[in-house]
């Protein structure tokens, strides 16, 4: 974490910016006076100094800083000091170990979706990542090479939950563990609930791409928030507008490489281990829970464009998907948050 | 010597005349006495009521006198409602003038405009508004 600090309301809200796990990490304060109520003048509260109105924010804004710093050191995988390495260093040993709280919650929040996504979110890929060059820190110590058996087996898949109980508090795995997507949705639900323990109600917190909304932005309106062309054709593919809510995205823009000629991603198939090809390029979700929306995304994008419009509706999900050839789609719930769609601009406002 | 006293006979004739209507007239007064007595008890009820015919008419001619001021008061209302009803009437004839000219007005415009299209329905814009964030892939610098 390094830069944190504000920058200043050039755009009409005070915003604070730095880095976490490994990525931007951005707070825009929204609307600082008392929400607008069909309450009386008479009874509205008084104006605050704004003096004190910056003291409060720049005090939350530690409060997130620190928050995430607390996250990263429980849940990333590129981190050598990390709680998760230390114990993906144990993985397929049986050494106990005894995580602390967020790891804790990381771990069963993981194997909770594991449950609920039907084994379509797992996060024990890290060894096939790991496998096809996208590396955090080691996975083993010293000179030892992985265990070829930590990897996914496509002929038994689940092997298995995610984490193995002992006694109280002691818990063991059997896999290496990526809680990169979900572990930044916990980090970012973290986060958000310092801000709110603060006073700050009106916000947008941002978290390389990922984000939470709350309230108002500082012109009154919902948050409005530009979902990126994977294609990096134009800027945005449409705008939406979200109040009290979180969107994420799991995309392949960033993180793809070629492996023997051949082009991978990040986004693995839990199912084979290897780089999802279901013709998508991204999957934006909207949802309550900035982690559970992380892990919806990621779901569904493993699922592919055949089946992401079925498996979206009946989970009744905001989401808005890019298919490889650039086209943008989206369920009947993002459309009512879509407020801008690229391809459907028209400058001359003369759409009827 | 003519005897010029009067004879006792008539003395006593005289006398007892006197005292018999002495008498008479005693027994009269009593009986007229009483019988006035008999008369102002008989009279007393009448009286009374009389009295209280009176006091009554005293009262009614208080809310005779009260009625007089208050329809002295609603006949002044009364003028000035007239007046006022003068004043609109005005006023209605200034508002028919104005009405025949907005009616005028109104037939000189055409029977149809166009209006102009509206680009989108229900919050949607037809230009790009300014973005506060971007959704993206993770890792974005």
């Amino acid at each position: 974490m390094t830069d944190n600090g504000a920058d200043g309301g050039t755009d009409g809200g005070t915003a604070f910016a730095g880095r976490a796990m490994g990525s931007a990490l951005r707070l825009t304060i929204g609307s600082l006076a008392p929400a607008a109520t069909t309450a009386p003048a008479a009874m509205t509260a008084p104006a605050i100094p704004a003096e004190v109105v910056d003291s409060a924010v720049a005090v939350a804004w530690d409060g997130v800083v620190e928050s995430f710093e607390v996250s990263e050191q429980a849940m990333s995988r590129f981190r050598d000091t990390s709680e998760l390495t230390a114990l993906n260093h144990a993985a397929g040993t049986g050494r106990v170990s005894r995580p602390s709280s967020r790891l804790r919650q990381a771990l069963v929040a993981a194997d909770r979706a594991h449950r609920v996504t039907g084994g379509r979110f797992d996060p024990r890929v890290l060894a096939d990542l790991d496998r096809l060059g996208y590396r955090g820190a080691a996975l083993t110590t010293g000179t030892a090479r992985l265990d070829p058996g930590l990897a996914t087996d496509p002929a038994d898949p689940s092997g298995g939950g995610i984490v193995d109980r002992v006694g109280r508090d002691g818990i063991s795995i059997a896999r290496p563990i990526d809680l990169g997507g979900i572990g930044k949705g916990l980090a970012l639900r973290w986060a958000t609930a310092e801000l709110e323990h603060e006073g700050v109600s009106d916000f947008l917190l941002e978290a390389g791409g990922d984000l939470v909304a709350r309230g108002l932005d500082p012109g009154g309106g919902p948050w409005l928030v530009g979902i990126e062309d994977p294609t990096e054709t134009i800027e945005h593919l449409a705008v939406i507008a979200v109040s009290d809510e979180a969107v994420t995205t799991s995309s392949i823009r960033v993180h793809r490489w070629s492996v023997d000629g051949r082009a991978v991603h990040h986004l693995l198939d839990p199912q084979t281990g290897e780089p999802a090809e279901g013709g998508l390029l991204s999957v934006t979700v909207a949802g309550p829970d900035p982690a559970w929306a992380e892990v919806w995304s990621k779901v569904l994008f493993v699922g592919g464009r055949a089946a992401i419009a079925g498996e979206a509706r009946a989970r009744g999900l905001a989401a808005w998907w890019v298919a490889d050839d650039g086209s943008l789609e989206m369920t009947a719930d993002a459309r009512r948050r879509t407020v801008w769609v690229a391809a459907e601009d028209d400058p001359e406002g003369t759409a009827g | 010597m003519i005897d010029r006293r009067l004879p006792i006979h008539v003395a006593v004739l005289v006398g007892a005349s006197t005292a018999a209507y002495a008498v008479s007239m005693a027994g009269v007064t009593a009986l007229q006495s009483n019988t006035d007595q008999a008369l102002i008890a008989a009279r007393s009820p009448s009286q009374a009521a009389a009295e209280r015919f009176g006091q009554a008419h005293d009262r009614l001619q208080a809310q005779i006198e009260l009625s007089a001021s208050a329809y002295a008061g609603s006949a002044a209302s009364y003028d000035q409602l007239t007046a006022g009803l003068a004043t609109l009437d005005t006023s209605l004839e200034a508002y028919a003038g104005r009405m025949k000219s907005v009616t005028g007005a109104a037939r000189a415009l055409p029977a149809r405009a166009s209006m102009p299209s509206v680009a989108r329905s229900s919050g949607r814009v037809s230009s790009k508004p300014r973005v506060r964030a971007v959704t993206a892939a993770s890792g974005k610098p």
